[in-house]
């Protein structure tokens, strides 16, 4: 009984996480001046008004500037970070790692008045890079912890192998540890991007005038439902999943490997 | 964990020692970053806290007005207070409810466990503007619920309390946490001795009382950190209070972001590092538990 008592409430739990998202989704095609019953019939229309949007391809375009900068440099130092938090020991290293973890779960808004005093206080308009700097600083965390998720089911003998046949360390780096964390950075790249895109909270502090995806569907909320709402949601919610799934694919195939060969003697 | 000190000098074909000191110039951009962008800027918000402004201009002679005017406030305590209860009300509801999902997925999804655990984590890193968006469509005086119940005939007008009231924070707000909750727990039973659990039917224990002594007891550390990482979180909550609360569910967060515009600053930066140390002091929570648990080992 309680097993079957579960798997009913499972059902539910995981109908919960989904139904709003599928009912948003369903009411997009509804042509109909209100996302909701009754289903009055099928149209593309509210994704056709997405296309003359043009507030909404200037923001589009500032958040895919802003978020392709703060996965590239978010991704890069999460890597080096990586490194030697997993293979290094170093006084103060569980520090170093609680370190990590605070920006990562702080509320978001701290973060955004916080960055907002300091760069009125360093005389730093507030424009993309504010945004960049903002996105960087709680991305970083998450790509450690994802690329570091990798490294610790690294097979080292790989490495140590091609040491002893007489390559530098940079080769041995370049030429064994990368192709093999490849996958993991990619995947960890994929993940930051998306954070960044739907950030809000750090966006809206310190954005300034410069509008972002965020800011323009914040404007959008404000004003009710609407189903050209419905639309834009779908499609973004759409590229995020296709995003994280290929991101996971890629973390999932990078750990499948190492494991395979984690088992040779 | 790679071997270190003294065991890994042993190897006599790695050179750790070297090779690991270079790994270490790798921490140098993240320390710019997290120290530049997350410990001097706070820093600079608690120097803030102790400024005034007049005239929208700083005035950077050391006060405690902002910090007086907090705690002599009829409004801003009670705003901090409010936001607080909710966010264990919250808190709670959440590990009720995330506490036999993530059960449900590591005891009885073998094969669709990686599926499940997947749509869990994905829905929580998708835009949370968006799903808060989904639903006020759901909850709203046209949404489905109410069309839907109107349809049956089981009500006449809308529901009242579904949107626009402390009932829609709450609800809302645990969507958003339930999957956080999941992964947190998820992650504690994995790791639980079942034979344990097995032992207890045998001896002729009952389910729920097996559960009580056995299961629960053993997830403990994994309960209290999912309890801190939905509680902290939580305290910021911004958009969802605005979007879908009521005139009775003015958080804090939008408060200070109100000060903000209104070049508060002083005010603002005292309200956001009154609120720093209550996120610090739920962070500090699980922090003992975690060491807890590693003495046990």
């Amino acid at each position: 009984m309680g097993r079957r008592l579960l798997i009913a409430y499972g059902v539910l739990g995981f109908a919960f996480l989904y139904l709003p998202i599928a009912f948003l989704v369903l009411f997009s095609f509804n042509d109909n001046i209100i996302p909701s019953l009754p289903f009055r019939g099928f149209t593309l229309q509210w994704y056709r008004e997405l296309g003359f949007d043009f507030v909404l391809h200037d923001a589009l375009y500032n958040s895919l500037v802003i978020a392709s900068i703060t996965t590239v440099t978010s991704t890069v130092i999460g890597t080096l970070a990586a490194f030697p938090l997993v293979r290094s020991t170093f006084a103060l290293k569980r520090a170093a790692q609680a370190m990590m973890i605070v920006p990562m779960v702080i509320p978001h808004f701290l973060m955004g008045v916080a960055l907002l005093l300091f760069f009125a206080f360093v005389h730093l308009p507030l424009s993309r890079l504010t945004v960049v700097l903002g996105h960087v600083v709680f991305t970083v965390p998450f790509a450690i912890l994802i690329v570091s998720t990798r490294l610790y089911g690294f097979d080292r003998s790989l490495e140590r192998a091609a040491g002893d046949l007489g390559a530098t360390p940079a080769r041995v780096f370049w030429h064994v540890t990368l192709p093999l964390i490849l996958p993991g950075v990619m995947g960890a790249a994929l993940f930051v991007f998306t954070l960044s895109m739907d950030e809000f909270l750090i966006t809206f502090f310190v954005s300034g005038q410069k509008g972002t995806l965020t800011m323009y569907i914040w404007s959008l909320l404000k004003d009710g439902i609407a189903p050209r709402v419905n639309a834009l949601a779908s499609v973004l919610l759409a590229a995020s999943f296709a995003l994280l799934l290929v991101g996971g694919w890629l973390l999932d195939r990078g750990a499948a490997r190492h494991s395979a060969q984690g088992r040779t003697p | 964990m790679r071997p270190s000190g003294a065991a890994s000098q042993l190897d006599l074909f790695d050179q750790p020692t070297r090779s690991e000191r270079i790994l270490l110039w790798g921490l140098l951009p993240v320390a710019v970053v997290q120290v530049g962008l997350f410990v001097v800027p706070m820093a600079i918000m608690f120097l803030y806290s102790f400024w005034s402004t007049r005239n929208f201009q700083i005035v950077t002679t050391f006060t405690l007005d902002n910090y007086r005017a907090f705690f002599e406030s009829w409004t801003y305590p009670r705003v901090l207070l409010r936001t607080l209860g909710t966010a264990l009300v919250i808190t709670a509801a959440t590990l009720v409810l995330a506490y036999p999902l993530a059960y449900f997925i590591v005891r009885y999804t073998r094969r669709w466990q990686k599926v499940l655990l997947a749509a869990v984590i994905l829905s929580f890193w998708t835009s949370g503007l968006l799903r808060a968006y989904a639903w006020m469509a759901v909850l709203g005086h046209g949404g489905i619920i109410n069309k839907g119940l109107r349809a049956l005939g089981w009500i006449d007008a809308p529901l009242p309390f579904l949107l626009y009231s402390p009932f829609s924070v709450v609800l809302v707000m645990t969507y958003f946490s339930l999957p956080f909750a999941v992964v947190a727990l998820y992650s504690s039973l994995e790791k639980m001795d079942w034979a344990l659990l097995d032992a207890a039917g045998d001896l002729g224990a009952r389910p729920l009382r097996a559960f009580w002594h056995v299961t629960l007891p053993q997830t403990v550390p994994g309960v209290v950190s999912a309890a801190a990482l939905t509680f902290v979180p939580l305290v910021g909550m911004f958009f969802v209070p605005l979007l879908v609360g009521g005139s009775t569910s003015v958080m804090i967060a939008p408060l200070i972001a109100n000060q903000m515009q209104a070049f508060q600053l002083g005010l603002g930066a005292a309200m956001s590092f009154i609120v720093a140390l209550i996120v610090l002091a739920a962070l500090a929570l699980p922090w003992r538990y975690l060491d807890l648990e590693r003495l046990e080992r």
